[in-house]
């Protein structure tokens, strides 16, 4: 690919007709050159013809200086959906939209928008055959909370026993499928120990007269009931010949509040667990 | 005499199946058969344990 990112590709393919652009307000696939045309955008995807910065609105001149505002924005839209399958947590991007800037008249930039979607992933299988063109775009790290099923952020499709992606994720590990590494410890936790794995705190011991004598050893609460959030580490590719996006998953980070000091205060929500997909 | 009676009982079942067929032609044009239908695939395969959509920018 010849262009300067993946984000002007995209724009630059549907202009040229040979990737399929669709329009969910018209219900129908449209030619998009005709209808970013329409509703006033230019080439420098923003909807303003005119833009000044200040000095020259001081000056009472208006001139065309939208460059600046196309460099900014590179951002691709993608719904996607989390699953885990086969012992793996996967993803499937099924939609991209490019981003386009949404300005006032009066050059009040008002946020971003999209115009219109490509890429339908309309296969169910993510592997792709060895004949087409691939090229690897970056590695993403997104942080999803545990509860962000519960708000607007994730529309849950499906669940097992009520539990959230973190608790499926630490009951697939029981099984013994995939290997997790306690950070905190930098030692590898059997399957067998996965359910009630917890850390040990020492608390004082007093006698009568209220001065310590010494400490003992005990278990906190299992773990597993205090995960915060997930992190993920994403790398995405984009196939030129299915035009397509996709992503694979090698591993996750799992956040969990821990003890900094040994007498059980400081809780501090770190980087806990590693969880490396085999 | 029987046999003739098959002969419009025959036009009238495939003019109903042709109007069927029309019919499903006319929603297959429809743009939004086009879209995947992801959704099930997700629910009915059992060994899938979770999913979820969501919507994400990337600046590549």
């Amino acid at each position: 690919m010849n262009y300067a990112s993946i984000y002007d590709y995209l724009i630059q393919a549907q202009r040229k007709g040979f990737l399929k652009s669709y329009q969910l307000r018209l219900d129908k696939y449209v030619e998009i050159d005709r209808y970013i045309n329409d509703s006033g955008y230019n080439d420098n995807y923003c909807n303003a013809k005119y833009m000044a910065d200040s000095a020259t609105l001081a000056a009472g001149k208006q001139y065309q200086s939208a460059i600046f505002l196309k460099d900014s924005l590179k951002e691709v839209s993608i719904d996607q959906i989390l699953f885990i399958q086969d012992h793996k947590l996967k993803c499937r991007s099924i939609i991209a939209g490019t981003e386009y800037i949404v300005m006032l008249d009066s050059i009040i930039r008002l946020g971003s928008s999209v115009k219109s979607l490509c890429c339908i992933n309309t296969t169910t299988a993510i592997d792709t055959s060895k004949k087409d063109k691939i090229t690897f775009l970056k590695t993403t790290y997104q942080l999803i909370n545990a509860d962000s099923d519960y708000y607007s952020k994730i529309y849950s499709l499906k669940k097992m026993y009520g539990m959230n992606l973190i608790t499926t994720l630490w009951y697939d590990l029981s099984k013994g499928y995939n290997d997790v590494l306690d950070i905190k410890t930098n030692t590898m936790i059997p399957a067998s120990q996965i359910w009630d794995y917890s850390d040990t705190l020492q608390q004082p011991i007093f006698d009568s007269l209220g001065d310590s004598i010494g400490y003992k050893k005990i278990a906190t609460n299992p773990l597993l009931y205090s995960f915060s959030s997930l992190g993920i580490y994403q790398d995405w590719y984009y196939n030129i010949t299915r035009n397509i996006f996709f992503c694979k998953i090698k591993q996750v980070d799992i956040y969990a509040p821990t003890a900094k000091a040994e007498d059980g205060y400081n809780w501090i929500n770190e980087k806990r667990f590693k969880i490396i997909f085999k | 005499m029987k046999k003739l009676l098959f002969i419009p009982i025959f036009f009238i079942a495939l003019n109903a199946y042709s109007q069927e067929s029309e019919n499903n032609t006319a929603i297959n044009k429809n743009a939004y058969t086009q879209l995947p239908n992801e959704y099930s695939y997700f629910i009915n395969d059992s060994n899938i344990s979770w999913a979820a959509s969501y919507n994400t920018n990337y600046s590549y």
